[in-house]
């Protein structure tokens, strides 16, 4: 077989418009405009969140009486998917991922082929679920949406997360189905039989977008905010499909491939959603934080429970094929073993409920909020030096993948 | 130049791009690795670190969300 270079290739208007996949720094730019928008109008994204209550409903649903337990408390049942922001948002993701990939054509269930796969999507599925709880939120929560706010948890996940990604990988090849080079034989289609395909898959495509819009519409009286969680919902879920964003690559691939392209991108995420913040947060607490009250600065703080949350939440990120976020996106793109993960990612997050309840008042959470304004004197200087921080970083991780890639020739 | 398949189908990130790193060590320049991959994030960087290699690069759409990737080492 010739392989050519690859030919300009003049794409149609509907290959640009709905297929072709965008670079990851096209995905960095619209998952953080999202996220910014759904802040300004309510708060923090998060994604993890909600996996416990889900669970706590399911056993209530097989007969279980868990809203006496201490972690619900009575909390299952007034709780409402439409009045509660991160489960529109995590379904959205699901849906908008869904939809992106019927509108591309390229939808299918993507069966796994080996058990190993299935074991390392349970058992990731379960430290993603324990780690979230231990961690106070996920990649979304405990990192993307803290480190941009000027939060040293986010900086502190992110470094156990990395090192907790970096023993995943090792355990990785432990569950990889072993090579194959016998090509499956599958039925290949006609031109036409595909062309028909393609037309159903966007007619669905298009008739769940319509189906998003009129459930956003019948809602909207009673939950006035549910039509806007929706649409960032889809919004986040289409981009970060369309772009293949990933934030577990970012800290997975340079030790395990060597490739930085998505810690790049996803760096400079970090760094648009950091000025965004410098900008919320001086509107709310002033800029010399004469408004801020010190007993409740913003963020997570800082403790063994993040550390050690984070570093198994790494492992099981790795493991699993996808973190939260990433879940919801390839359960929309039809992976078996995504959805086994998520069987299990809830499941972890119900059992880590009771780990973090019992962890209450003792030395694994006891520890300071760290809130760089407050630490560095001033919003200017905590910008300054989170945006070199970030700079260093992606200079590194640039400078890592040239040395990688020096090495293999 | 001889030609090689992998089976990288059903399987997730970042396993497709180890398992292509693996079998491409084993090859020749001017061997072809043909991959097929039906992880929509896999033919993306497998594709992406094969050109920053300085390998030539084909993806080819089999079918509904399935690709091969073709790769010449160079």
């Amino acid at each position: 077989m010739d392989v050519k270079k690859e030919p300009e290739v003049k794409l149609s208007y509907y290959d640009t418009l709905l297929k072709k996949e965008w670079s990851y720094v096209t995905g960095a730019v619209l998952i953080s405009a999202f996220a910014m928008a759904l802040n300004a109008f309510s708060g923090i994204w998060g994604v993890s969140g909600p996996l416990a209550t889900w669970g706590g409903k399911f056993l209530t649903l097989i007969g279980v009486n868990a809203d006496s337990w201490s972690i619900y408390n009575g909390s299952l049942a007034k709780y409402q998917f439409f009045g509660n922001k991160p489960s529109i948002t995590d379904i959205g993701l699901l849906m908008g991922a869904l939809i992106a990939c019927l509108l591309a054509a390229q939808w299918k269930i993507r069966n796994i082929k080996h058990w190993k796969q299935a074991a390392a999507a349970a058992i990731g599925g379960l430290l993603m679920g324990i780690g979230a709880k231990m961690a106070n939120g996920c990649n979304i929560g405990g990192l993307f949406s803290q480190l941009p706010q000027f939060s040293g948890a986010g900086w502190v996940f992110l470094l156990f997360v990395f090192l907790g990604a970096t023993v995943g990988g090792k355990l990785l090849k432990f569950f990889m189905p072993p090579a194959s080079n016998k090509r499956p034989n599958r039925k290949r289609l006609t031109e036409e039989q595909r062309k028909r395909n393609r037309t159903i898959q966007i007619a669905v495509g298009a008739a769940l977008l319509v189906l998003c819009a009129i459930v956003a519409a019948v809602v909207a009286p009673k939950y006035p905010s549910a039509p806007a969680f929706i649409l960032i919902g889809l919004g986040l879920g289409y981009s970060m499909q369309r772009s293949r964003f990933c934030f577990t690559a970012a800290y997975r691939d340079p030790t395990l491939t060597g490739e930085t392209k998505l810690t790049k991108a996803v760096i400079i995420a970090f760094a648009l959603c950091t000025v965004a913040f410098f900008g919320f947060h001086i509107s709310s607490y002033g800029a010399d934080m004469s408004k801020l009250d010190p007993t409740k600065l913003p963020g997570n703080p800082i403790n063994l429970s993040l550390l050690v949350g984070a570093f198994i939440f790494g492992i099981g990120a790795v493991l699993a094929g996808g973190c939260a976020s990433g879940t919801f996106i390839r359960m929309g793109e039809g992976y078996v073993q995504n959805y086994i993960s998520f069987v299990f990612f809830v499941t972890g997050s119900t059992l880590g409920g009771f780990i973090t309840g019992g962890l209450k008042n003792t030395f694994m959470v006891a520890g300071p909020k760290v809130y760089l304004p407050a630490v560095f004197g001033g919003y200017v200087p905590a910008l300054i030096i989170q945006l070199a921080a970030l700079l260093g970083l992606w200079v590194l991780a640039d400078w890592w993948e040239r040395r990688k890639h020096a090495m293999t020739h | 130049m001889a030609e090689r398949y992998l089976d990288c189908l059903g399987e997730a990130c970042p396993v497709p791009l180890v398992k292509t790193q693996n079998e491409l060590a084993t090859m020749a320049p001017g061997d072809v690795l043909v991959v097929g991959i039906d992880h929509t994030c896999a033919m993306k960087n497998v594709p992406d670190w094969a050109r920053s290699q300085g390998y030539n690069v084909d993806i080819d759409e089999v079918g509904e969300g399935e690709w091969e990737v073709v790769i010449e080492k160079a």
